[in-house]
This record gives C-alpha cells, sequence and structure tokens, in this order.
C-alpha cells in the first residue's frame, strides 16, 4: 500500500481530537469539572472548529460560488448532526435532523442529484420528520426526563465514533492513486469520459457497437450478449443530451429493475408490518 | 447534470462529510438512551452513507450512485414506519422512552447496565414567565383573614 502524508495524518487526527473531545462535552452527562452549559459551548466551538477544518480539506481548484455552497452545506450539516445527537429534548433532536437533511440535500444538488435532493427534502423532512414528531408529542413526557439527560458512556462511545472516522479519514485522505494499484493516473478516465452513460444507451450499446465507453465497459465485465426487445432502443439520437430525470428513470427501471420491484415489494411489507404493530389489539392484550 | 467537473478533491470532500456524520451517528446510536433519537442517529448514518454514494456517482459519471441512495431513502422509510409503530408499542406498555428498561431481552450472560443516576445532568429551570424567584421564609405567618384579604386598596 501507499505510504501516508504525515500532515494528512496529523490534519485529521486534529478534526477527531477536537470532535471527539467535543462531542463528549456536548453530551448531556454530569461532569465534575463545570457547568453543563459551559462545557456545552466549549464543545460546540470545538466541533465548529473540527467541521470547518474538514470542509476546508479537500479544497482543490473550483469556482469560487460552488466552494461556498459546498462550505455552507457542509458545515451546516456536520454541526446540526453534533447538535442532533447531543439535543436534550427529542423534539429539538428531530428538528436538527431536518436541518442535516436540507444540509446533505443542497450537497446532492452540488454533485448533481437534483432529483435525489428534492427527494430527500420530500421524503425526509416532509414525511419522516413530521412523523417522527408525532410520537414525540404522542410519548410526552413531563419535562425533560432522567434519560434525556443522561448519556450511556459518553466518553467511550466518542472514542469509539472518533476512532472510526479518523481511519475513515485515513484512508479518504490518502493518495488515492497509489490507493487503487490497478490504476494509474493515465488510466483515469478523463472528464468526457466520465459523463453520464443513461441506461437507455446502455442498451443501445449492448446491442449495437462496442466502440463507446460503456460498450468498453460490458466487455470488460464480460456480459454475454443479450437480445433486447425493440421498445427499449427508443431512444433520443446520439449527441443530445437526456434530462436528466429521463436518464434516471431510465436507468433505475432497466438495469436496476428487479432491486426496484424488490424495494417497492418490502415498502409494502413494511406497511402492513406497522399496522399490524402499532395497532391496539382489542381483547386478548397481554400486560 | 452540471458540466462542471468533479475532481478527486471534490470526491474526497464529499467522502470526508460522509464518514464524518456516518461517525456521528454511530456515536449518537451507542450513548443516547432515548429511543427516539436512537432511531434518528441511525437515520443520520444512513445520510451519511448516501453523501459517498452520490459523490461516487458523480465521480464516476453513473447513476449507480443516485440508484442506491434512492433504495436507500425507500428503506430508510420503511425502518422508520416499522421503528415508529415499535416505539409507540413500547411506550404503551412501560410508559417511558428509555432503552434501558428493556435489558431483560438481552443476551443471557450478559451483566445488567448500572444506573447511575446521580449522573444525569442537573434539571435547569427554565427562565420563562413562568418562573419565579425563590424567596426563603422569614418570620412568623401573619393570620389573614378573609376580610382583610378582600379589602385590600391595590
Amino acid at each position: 500500500m501507499s505510504e501516508l502524508d504525515p500532515t494528512q495524518l496529523i490534519q485529521s487526527l486534529l478534526i477527531c481530537l477536537s470532535g471527539g473531545i467535543g462531542i463528549y462535552l456536548m453530551m448531556p452527562h454530569r461532569r465534575a469539572f463545570t457547568k453543563p452549559a459551559f462545557a456545552f459551548a466549549l464543545g460546540l466551538g470545538l466541533v465548529i472548529f473540527a467541521a470547518i477544518y474538514l470542509a476546508m480539506l479537500g479544497s482543490g481548484p473550483r469556482p469560487i460560488v460552488s466552494r461556498l455552497f459546498f462550505n455552507i452545506f457542509a458545515i451546516s450539516s456536520v454541526i446540526s448532526a453534533a447538535m442532533m445527537i447531543t439535543a436534550r429534548d427529542p423534539v429539538h433532536s428531530a428538528l436538527w435532523f431536518a436541518v442535516v437533511v436540507l444540509g446533505t440535500s443542497g450537497l446532492f444538488l452540488l454533485a448533481g442529484a437534483s432529483f435525489l435532493a428534492a427527494g430527500t427534502v420530500i421524503v425526509y423532512a416532509g414525511a419522516v420528520i413530521v412523523t417522527f414528531l408525532f410520537v414525540i408529542m404522542l410519548a410526552q413526557s413531563d419535562g425533560r426526563a432522567v434519560y434525556d439527560r443522561l448519556a450511556f458512556a459518553p466518553e467511550r462511545a466518542s472514542l469509539t465514533g472518533f476512532i472510526l472516522i479518523w481511519a475513515l479519514l485515513i484512508v479518504i485522505l490518502s493518495d488515492p492513486m497509489s490507493a487503487f494499484q490497478v490504476r494509474n493516473k493515465a488510466d483515469m478516465p478523463t472528464v468526457s469520459g466520465r459523463r453520464l452513460v443513461s441506461g437507455n444507451e446502455l442498451v443501445k450499446v449492448r446491442s449495437l457497437n462496442a466502440n463507446t465507453p460503456a460498450g468498453q465497459v460490458l466487455r470488460r465485465l464480460n456480459t454475454p450478449q443479450i437480445v433486447l426487445p425493440e421498445t427499449l432502443e427508443a431512444s433520443p439520437p446520439a449527441g443530445v443530451p437526456e434530462p436528466h430525470v429521463a436518464g434516471l428513470g431510465g436507468a433505475l427501471y432497466t438495469s436496476h429493475l428487479i432491486s426496484s420491484e424488490l424495494v417497492s415489494a418490502i415498502l409494502f411489507v413494511a406497511l402492513a408490518g406497522a399496522v399490524v404493530i402499532a395497532t391496539p389489539r382489542v381483547g386478548g392484550v397481554k400486560s | 447534470m452540471p458540466d462542471n467537473v468533479f475532481e478527486m478533491t471534490d470526491l474526497t470532500s464529499y467522502l470526508a462529510i460522509g464518514a464524518m456524520l456516518f461517525g456521528l451517528g454511530a456515536i449518537g446510536f451507542l450513548s443516547r438512551r432515548n429511543l427516539i433519537v436512537m432511531f434518528l442517529s441511525a437515520e443520520l448514518m444512513l445520510q451519511g452513507v448516501g453523501l459517498s454514494l452520490v459523490g461516487f456517482g458523480r465521480f464516476h459519471g453513473n447513476w449507480n450512485g443516485q440508484i442506491m441512495t434512492i433504495f436507500i431513502l425507500t428503506i430508510a422509510a420503511c425502518e422508520a414506519a416499522i421503528s415508529l409503530a415499535l416505539v409507540v408499542q413500547l411506550f404503551n406498555r412501560a410508559k417511558s422512552l428509555d432503552v434501558s428498561i428493556w435489558q431483560a431481552i438481552r443476551e443471557p450472560g450478559l451483566p445488567v447496565t448500572a444506573e447511575p443516576e446521580f449522573e444525569a445532568e442537573p434539571l435547569l429551570a427554565d427562565p420563562g414567565p413562568e418562573s419565579y424567584p425563590h424567596l426563603t421564609p422569614a418570620g412568623i405567618e401573619p393570620e389573614i383573614s378573609l376580610v382583610a384579604s378582600g379589602q385590600r386598596a391595590d
């Protein structure tokens, strides 16, 4: 494997140390040395430092506007995640999770996944958070319960979590070209070679020629030639970019058809299971 | 899909943010005791993984990352439905959202987690309109007749 860059090692260690100590201080727990509010503020400061440092790490040559928006979304989502897991009130926790979802949707949008960004906001912030809030209101305890003001072993949990994050960051930040020893830099596809290959195009290439990038991928995978029905061949002429949702839907319902059917079956089973579990049984209720 | 370049450094930032969200969700799941907060932490871990998948998909220029994230979204919705139904049932039985009540269903041979209630954060009074200054009683409590309290000038 590759040798580690010591500056990146120290950078990631700095991030994990400040983040871990910050999360430990923010967790609800009685500490002998200081008041909870002061410990929370100190920990929040450390976590904000870690989030800003983390967002600044991979700053490549980019346009300033997208860099700015990336930093805003990334820092806000990390800080909201820290606030979410340390909030004393579960209502606040659910609302901070909505902020995390908004931040990650912004990051999805910056990565070009606009349909997914809209879907995440609708599904999470629109449905899941509202359901969570309903349940929290249903199970409202008077005041703040003891179990909300007490965390299981916060020092061991933060140590474990940030050792995991440190390992992940070292793997992510180490030189990727030496990590993937199969490739060298010349073999990395260019930007035009990395353009989107939609499902329709994949089908067409599979039946027609193997000179396009998708065809080369197929030839490398050594898939058997499949005789395709005529209806799948209807696609816009070459050179015309497909609309975003059309390409996503095409890929979803051609190359991932069985998975999407399975997922819809799981959704239905979960619906039935939730109805069965949550409905109070009339009559034979034990305890 | 915008045509701007998505380089290795951009992928690195996406993976780093995704790893951080995943780890924070793991910490929340390990250390919080409220059932609902634990399930929210699990959803946070799913968000981190989805962010990494979208970054990978954008870097390699295909739709697979986004499609996997759509599947994750669906599974997360299923998980939320089932888990909230379970939480409602558990709350109806124990009248509490504490996860340590349900230690009896743990694996045989494991020790009981201690209940260090004295380590809980002290309950701070909210400085709102409901809170009044607490005065220490001094002297003898005067006798207040009904007539005297009704005839107050102010």
